[in-house]
């Protein structure tokens, strides 16, 4: 089981992968923007972050450098609602930044624990 | 006796008519300018008494009186010269002197003189000492010694007739009294006159005259002219006569020779010569004293009527000639001071009068033009061409008329010539007569006003606008090509005259057109601006942005109206097709900024609700109703990302693909899905190229075209054709597609056999969510998609649509060139 960190400005996003993590087992820590997530992530040890991109105080992108500076190994999952608007695309700049699987809302409690395989796996 | 008076009478008669006709000659040609009525008389300096000069130079003497008398007599004013024998002789000769008072008789003079008759008869005569015998006849003298004055006539007579062979010759007449008076001889020969006189001024005594007179110096003195002089001849003689009749003649004999000679016997002597000459004639010198008497008379009446005809004459000269100087001084001064230049040239095109504006065209005056030629002040290729001209005119006595450009020291003229051949009072050509108006600042203002008007035609006719303006009753009074072609007109004369009636389909349209121009003319309101429709001949409808503004005169009245108008029917048109892009993309954002955070939101309605299915109990009716809104969310979240699909921008990377083979696939799709009704077809030429295009985003276009094509048959059986071709689009054919460049584009064109888009929606087609099928059958995004694809390939759609018969949409991509595609071909292939 791992111990997983959820960042995400959207209250109900937080509490729909809370149900889905929490059902497959996991322990779950939520954060509702990137400066408390990332103090989480600097405060304890995760096995995983699933960051949302689009947020106020600090942007996905920024968030996944941050982490990646300070730990090069934790896998990431990034999410985002639309993935891409205005010629930026959040999704392939999350990949760039270190982000080890991306997914797009909504998704489906298969979507979400597929893609927490693939980072797990990666990690393994 | 009687018979041969009558006869020689009747002779006389014949003569005397003869001789009437030869004097009416003679008279006449007393009236010739050249014998003036004042005569210059050259006397001579010291032959005294008969001619000398006084203290103050003034000629005097018998003869000098004598001519004067005679000039009072014949009303001839006599003006006197003196000088010596030669000088008076050779002046006589030249012309410069009329006539000579005291000339003696000799065949030699003869020549180069006429005489009158003598006045004077110079007798010569015997002077003795008191003491010495008087003689009776000359032959007495044979035996004595006689004193003569050497190369006198009277020495020639002596030796003429061996008078005596004992002569005493001296220089001079007193050395030839002094020797007498001294006693050294007796006997002198001398003129008597002169001798006599002598001898009183010498004071010498004892010295008489004796025997007779003696005709040694033949006829004695005359009046002289200049041979053939007849005139004055006339006169001369005539005048003599008249101072003998009147006594005249005797009291200057008397002034002259009183003191020596006061009897006078010349008055007897003076018509001896005549007497003489008639003597041999006898009868006859009777009937020559009558005719000379009736001559006289006759004379002294003619004289009298030509005298009155002479001041006649001479009144009339004197008024013609004030006439004819009036008429010179007017023609002078308006030849002067005429604006004009005018000369007139000689037949060798030499200047004989030149006014000052002739000259100063020239830099000169107009002295210095006279006796020049044109070769001498203007430019010879001009000059060559002008003596042409002359020449012409000289010899076909033509005038000319016509314009040239002449290059004067004062710059570069432009002038109207007028040239006319000069003649002379027998029409004979002897020069040119030229008067040339200087037109150039008339010239240059018409050239002015010509370049003026082609620049305002050519402005009229390139700006973009109609122009055309009209009377006040509404009549077309001109206009620019643009406005002609708006009626259909090949020229913009077909135009002028006509009115908006003329020219309207119908009465309504006229109507229409002119309504505003009424406001305008009347209320002298200018429209500024306003849009109104016209229909064209293809019965498409042209909208014009015009303006309407009245024409006034310098009064301020209007007299008619100025219209220009634009045709902005392309321009609405692309604005149009601008909006609708902007529309769109503001559209296109807004739709994604509402999917993002509708995603959001069907997160953990889609997860959660499923999760929830899961778990409910089979066949439960919280199963069913959770099933139900995982169907909703799925649905929700589909038309969440065909917004998305349609906002996005550029969410994929274009790469250079093969058009044909895209649409290709599409269509093989298609036929897969499409429903039996729809018959659909594909049209597809060859050799399309390639364009740079997201391939899955080309083959959206293709699919939402169709479904949207195979919807609107509404199940009934219909055709469906796609055609995809080639085609190039010029500067001309993109004024049509604002948001296109000029260049090569693949279009795909869809068009169905179905229900049509009504007219009034047909612009909203391509917005977001514009949908005309029922509720639930569709969320309208289908064309919006197709427009955001185009767009984002730099293409465009195009909608056409008729009612009830069906609608083609045509969508435009960029053709990639084909070195580009080649380009990228090889470069795929590393």
């Amino acid at each position: 089981m791992a111990h997983i960190l959820v960042i995400d400005d959207e209250e109900l996003s937080l509490f729909t992968m809370r149900e889905i993590l929490e059902e497959a087992g996991h322990t779950v820590v939520t954060a509702g923007d990137g400066m408390a997530g990332l103090a989480l992530q600097g405060a304890q040890a995760f096995d995983l972050v699933i960051t949302d991109m689009v947020m106020p105080h600090k942007e996905g992108v920024q968030l996944i450098v941050e982490i990646r500076e300070r730990d090069s190994r934790i896998p990431i999952l990034a999410i985002s609602g639309s993935g891409r608007s205005r010629n930026t695309d959040f999704l392939e700049l999350a990949r760039q930044h270190g982000a080890n699987a991306v997914l797009t809302k909504p998704f489906s409690e298969e979507d979400l624990l597929n893609a927490l395989a693939v980072c797990l796996e990666t990690d393994g | 006796m009687n018979r041969s008076m009558l006869a020689l009478a009747k002779r006389a008669a014949v003569f005397l008519g003869v001789a009437a006709g030869f004097l009416w000659t003679f008279v006449a040609l007393a009236d010739d300018p050249n014998s003036r009525s004042l005569i210059v008389v050259g006397s001579e300096t010291d032959y005294p008494p008969y001619a000398l000069v006084s203290k103050d130079g003034r000629a005097e003497g018998f003869s000098v009186d004598l001519m004067k008398a005679v000039s009072e007599a014949m009303g001839i004013e006599a003006v006197f010269k003196v000088g010596t024998w030669d000088e008076v002789r050779a002046a006589l000769e030249r012309g410069v002197i009329d006539a000579l008072p005291l000339v003696s008789y000799s065949k030699e003079r003869e020549k180069i003189f006429d005489f009158t008759m003598p006045h004077t008869v110079a007798d010569a005569v015997v002077f003795k000492r008191r003491q010495a015998p008087d003689i009776e006849a000359v032959g007495n003298l044979r035996d004595q010694t006689i004193v003569v004055m050497r190369s006198d006539a009277a020495h020639d007579w002596l030796v003429r007739n061996d008078v005596s062979g004992k002569l005493v010759l001296t220089d001079t007449l007193p050395e030839a009294f002094r020797l007498l008076a001294a006693g050294k001889h007796d006997y002198v020969l001398a003129p008597r006159l002169v001798g006599l006189l002598t001898v009183r001024e010498l004071g010498l005594p004892g010295i008489e005259t004796t025997g007779p007179l003696i005709d040694a110096y033949g006829r004695g003195y005359g009046f002289a002219v200049k041979k053939g002089n007849t005139a004055l001849l006339l006169k001369l003689n005539e005048g003599l006569r008249v101072i003998k009749e009147t006594g005249r003649y005797d009291a200057i004999y008397e002034k002259w020779f009183g003191v020596v000679d006061r009897k006078g016997p010349s008055s007897e002597l003076i018509f001896r010569y005549v007497l003489w000459a008639s003597a041999g004639i006898g009868v006859v010198g009777g009937v020559v004293f009558v005719w000379i008497a009736i001559l006289h008379r006759i004379v002294r009446r003619r004289t009298a009527e030509l005298r009155n005809a002479r001041d006649d004459l001479e009144s009339r000269v004197a008024e013609r000639t004030r006439e004819l100087e009036n008429k010179n001084f007017v023609l002078d001064a308006v030849i002067t001071g005429s604006s004009n230049a005018v000369f007139v040239k000689d037949r060798d095109g030499r200047f004989i009068l030149a006014n000052r504006r002739a000259a100063r065209n020239l830099g000169l005056e107009p002295e210095d033009m006279i006796g020049r030629k044109a070769a001498d002040f203007l430019p010879p290729e001009f000059v060559s061409k002008m003596e042409k001209e002359d020449r012409a005119i000289i010899e076909t006595g033509i005038a000319t008329e016509g314009e040239e450009t002449i290059r004067y020291k004062i710059g570069e003229r432009i002038v109207r010539a007028f040239k006319t051949p000069y003649r002379d009072s027998e029409g004979n050509i002897i020069g040119i007569i030229g008067i040339v108006r200087d037109i150039t600042e008339r010239k240059r203002a018409e050239q002015d006003l010509v370049a003026q008007r082609q620049l305002l035609d050519t402005i009229i006719e390139t700006i973009p606008h109609g122009i055309f303006w009209k009377n006040r009753d509404l009549t077309y009074a001109g206009c620019n090509s643009k406005a002609a072609r708006n009626w259909y007109l090949e020229k913009r004369e077909d135009l002028i005259g006509k009115t908006a009636f003329d020219l309207a389909r119908d009465r309504v349209e006229a109507e229409l057109l002119t309504a505003r121009d009424r406001v305008v003319i009347d209320e002298g309101k200018a429209l500024i601006n306003f849009e109104d429709n016209h229909l064209r001949a293809d019965g498409t409808v042209a909208t014009h942005l015009s303006s309407k503004l009245p024409l006034r005169d310098a009064a301020g009245n209007v007299t008619g109206l100025l219209c220009i108008f634009l045709d902005i029917t392309d321009r609405l048109a692309a604005e149009k097709q601008l909006r609708q892009a902007q529309r769109a993309k503001a559209l296109g954002s807004l739709a994604g900024g509402i999917a993002h955070e509708l995603n959001n939101l069907l997160l953990p309605i889609e997860a959660l609700s499923k999760m929830a299915e899961k778990r409910a109990p089979e066949n439960s009716p919280e199963r069913l109703r959770l099933s139900k809104i995982v169907e909703a969310s799925e649905r929700a979240a589909e038309i969440v990302h065909q917004i998305l699909t349609f906002s996005r921008e550029d969410d994929e990377e274009k790469s250079i693909v093969d058009m044909a083979s895209v649409v290709g696939e599409a269509t093989r799709l298609l036929n897969a899905t499409l429903p039996s009704n729809v018959a659909f077809r594909c049209q597809q030429a060859s050799g399309i190229g390639a364009v740079r295009a997201v391939s899955s985003q080309i083959q959206t276009v293709v699919v939402n075209l169709v479904t949207n094509s195979a919807e609107a048959l509404e199940g009934r059986p219909g055709d469906v054709v796609l055609s995809l071709d080639r085609l190039e689009l010029d500067a001309d054919a993109v004024r049509e597609f604002p948001e296109l460049q000029p260049g090569p584009y693949a279009r795909i064109a869809v068009r169905d056999t179905g229900k049509g888009i009504p007219p009034d929606i047909i612009d909203r087609v391509l917005d977001p969510f514009f949908t005309t099928k029922e509720a639930g059958d569709g969320i309208g995004m289908g064309l919006a998609t197709v427009h955001a694809i185009a767009t984002r390939h730099d293409g465009a759609v195009r909608v056409f649509s008729k009612p009830e018969t069906g609608t083609r949409v045509d969508v435009y991509f960029p053709l990639v060139s084909e070195r580009e595609a080649l380009v990228s071909v090889s470069l795929g292939q590393d």
